[in-house]
C-alpha cells in the first residue's frame, strides 16, 4: 500500500521535472498567431491592434500574423540557427510577409524537404510543363541566421498567412 | 400533306435561363472557404548546433478556431425583362435561388413582398412561397414544399443553394402591355443579423463564434413579371402547281406555302420567331423564300430568313417586336414533291 503511494507520488514528481528540463532548452522557442482588428478610440481615430487569433474572430479570408521569437540561454553562442514553421493547414501564405532581420528567407514547396528562394522555386504542372512557384504553393517558411546567435542574444521572425 | 407550323416566342427564353443557371452554379461554388469550427494550429521549430552539436528546438502550439461568417446572396433566376403575365393570372411564380454563402450550416428565414416596391406600374398580389424541394428548378404542385416561415426554414450548407418559388397573381384591371409589377425575396439568417463584424458569442457552427459578413446577414433580390395581353395567330395556306400547268399534286409538282402571322389583343409580342418544318416527301426549292412579297436568302445573314440553318429541315424567318393590330407578317415559300 505505502509502496504504491509512494510511487504515484515520485510520478507526480516526474512531470514537473521533465518539463522544467525541457524549458532548459539553449534556444527558447515563442510563437504568437495575431489578428489585426481597426478599432475607433475616444477621439474617433482609427486605430491598428493586435489581438490573439484565439480570441478573435477569424473566418476565411482573414490574415493571421505569425510571429516567433527566438533567444539564447546558454552561454555559448549557437550556430547554423534555422526557424521552420509551416503554413497552417487551411491556411495560404501572403506573398512577401516573411520578415527577420539578420535571416535568410527560404520556402520550401515539398513539406519541408528541400528549401530555395522563392524565384528558383519551380512547381511542375504536367509533363514537362513547369511554372514558378505562387505564395499559396508554399509549404514551409525558414529563416537561417546569418550569424550564430550569442549568448543573451534575440530576436524574431514573422509571416502572415490568411484563412482560405 | 400533314405539316406543323410552329411559332416560338423567344421571350420565354428556356434556353438562355438554363444557361444561366449553370453560371450562377459555377460562380457559387468556391465561396465558403475553411469550414466553421475548424482548428488551426501553428508551431514553430528550430534547429542549431551547440559546440559542434545539433539540436532541435519546438515552440508552443497557438491554436485558432474558424468562426462561423454569417453570409447568404438572393439571385433572381428569371430572365429580363420579368416573368410574362396576363391581367388577372393567378399564382404565377417566379424562382429565387438562396445561397449560403458562409462557412457553416446556416438556416434562414424568408419572407415574400410585392407592396409598394417601386420601379414598377402594378403591385402583384404575393401568394404562396414554396421551396424546390426536388431541386429540379421547376414547381411542381404537391412536390415542393410550401413554405411555413419558422416551421421549414431552409437549412442550407456552407455553399448549399436552394431555389424558392414565389407565387404572385396580378390584378384584373387597370394595366397596359409591358407594364411591370416587382415581387422581392429576402432571406435572413436565424443565428442572428448586424452590422457587418458583429459577433454572435457560441452562435455558429459547432459552438464557435458567429461573425455577421458584409451583408449583415440578410440578403434580397427583386424579381419582375411583365404584362402581356398579346395573342399571336397563324394561317397557313398551300397552292399546288404541277409541271404540265395543273393544280395536281403528283411528284414533281410545286407545294406553295403562305403562313400569315397576326398579332391581336393589345400589346407587343418581342422577339418574335417563325418556325415550320418542311414536309416530309418534299424538298425545299432553293431561293423561294419571301416575306411580305420580299426575297430572303435561304442563308443566314443580313436579312430576316433562312432555311435549313438555325434549324435543320425548317424554315425560320425572325419577325422581331411586332405590336397588336400591325399589318399581318406573309411568309412564303416553295418545295417539290419527290
Amino acid at each position: 500500500m505505502n509502496r504504491i503511494l509512494a510511487m504515484a507520488v515520485t510520478a507526480g514528481l516526474l512531470v514537473p521535472a521533465l518539463a522544467g528540463a525541457q524549458q532548459k532548452a539553449a534556444i527558447d522557442l515563442r510563437t504568437l498567431s495575431q489578428v489585426e482588428v481597426t478599432t475607433t478610440n475616444a477621439k474617433g481615430e482609427k486605430e491598428m491592434k493586435r489581438v490573439e487569433a484565439a480570441r478573435a474572430n477569424v473566418t476565411p479570408g482573414d490574415m493571421v500574423i505569425f510571429t516567433t521569437s527566438y533567444s539564447s540561454n546558454v552561454k555559448k553562442p549557437a550556430e547554423n540557427v534555422a526557424i521552420t514553421n509551416p503554413v497552417p493547414e487551411h491556411m495560404v501564405y501572403v506573398d512577401r510577409s516573411a520578415e527577420g532581420a539578420g535571416t535568410r528567407i527560404e520556402f520550401s514547396i515539398d513539406g519541408g524537404k528541400t528549401y530555395s528562394a522563392p524565384e528558383k522555386l519551380i512547381v511542375t504542372v504536367g509533363p514537362g510543363k513547369t511554372r514558378p512557384a505562387l505564395a499559396a504553393d508554399y509549404t514551409h517558411i525558414k529563416w537561417t541566421l546569418t550569424k550564430p546567435l550569442q549568448p543573451g542574444g534575440k530576436g524574431s521572425v514573422s509571416f502572415r498567412a490568411k484563412v482560405k | 400533306m400533314k405539316t406543323l407550323h410552329r411559332i416560338t416566342r423567344t421571350l420565354s427564353g428556356s434556353a438562355l435561363a438554363a444557361g444561366l443557371l449553370v453560371l450562377l452554379a459555377a460562380s457559387a461554388s468556391h465561396g465558403a472557404g475553411t469550414a466553421a469550427n475548424t482548428s488551426i494550429a501553428n508551431q514553430a521549430s528550430a534547429s542549431y548546433s551547440l559546440g559542434g552539436i545539433p539540436q532541435i528546438t519546438s515552440s508552443n502550439t497557438t491554436t485558432l478556431r474558424v468562426a462561423e461568417l454569417i453570409s447568404c446572396t438572393v439571385t433572381w433566376l428569371d430572365v429580363a425583362p420579368g416573368v410574362q403575365a396576363a391581367p388577372g393570372d393567378t399564382n404565377r411564380i417566379t424562382t429565387f435561388r438562396l445561397t449560403n454563402t458562409g462557412n457553416g450550416t446556416e438556416a434562414f428565414g424568408l419572407a415574400g413582398l410585392s407592396a409598394a416596391l417601386g420601379g414598377d406600374q402594378f403591385d402583384p398580389t404575393l401568394g404562396q412561397l414554396y421551396l424546390d424541394a426536388n431541386g429540379d428548378g421547376i414547381y411542381s404542385d404537391g412536390t415542393d414544399s410550401l413554405y411555413v416561415p419558422g416551421t421549414n426554414d431552409p437549412a442550407l450548407a456552407a455553399d448549399g443553394s436552394i431555389r424558392v418559388f414565389v407565387m404572385n397573381s396580378m390584378p384584373a384591371a387597370g394595366l397596359a402591355d409591358g407594364d411591370k409589377g416587382n415581387t422581392r425575396l429576402t432571406a435572413t439568417s436565424r443565428t442572428g443579423t448586424g452590422a457587418a463584424g458583429t459577433v454572435i458569442a457560441g452562435g455558429g457552427t459547432g459552438g464557435a463564434d458567429a461573425v455577421i459578413g458584409a451583408g449583415g446577414g440578410t440578403a434580397n433580390a427583386i424579381g419582375t413579371y411583365v404584362i402581356s395581353n398579346t395573342a399571336l395567330s397563324a394561317v397557313k395556306s398551300v397552292t399546288v402547281i404541277d409541271q404540265y400547268g395543273g393544280s395536281l399534286p403528283i411528284p414533281g409538282a410545286t407545294l406553295r406555302y403562305v403562313i400569315t402571322v397576326t398579332v391581336n389583343g393589345t400589346g407587343t409580342a418581342d422577339g418574335l420567331v417563325f418556325r415550320d418544318a418542311l414536309p416530309a416527301n418534299t424538298t425545299y426549292i432553293p431561293g423561294s423564300l419571301r416575306l411580305n412579297s420580299a426575297a430572303l436568302t435561304d442563308v443566314v445573314d443580313a436579312d430576316a430568313g433562312d432555311v435549313n440553318v438555325s434549324a435543320a429541315n425548317t424554315v425560320t424567318v425572325n419577325l422581331g417586336s411586332l405590336a397588336a393590330g400591325a399589318p399581318a407578317q406573309a411568309v412564303q415559300f416553295d418545295v417539290m414533291i419527290q
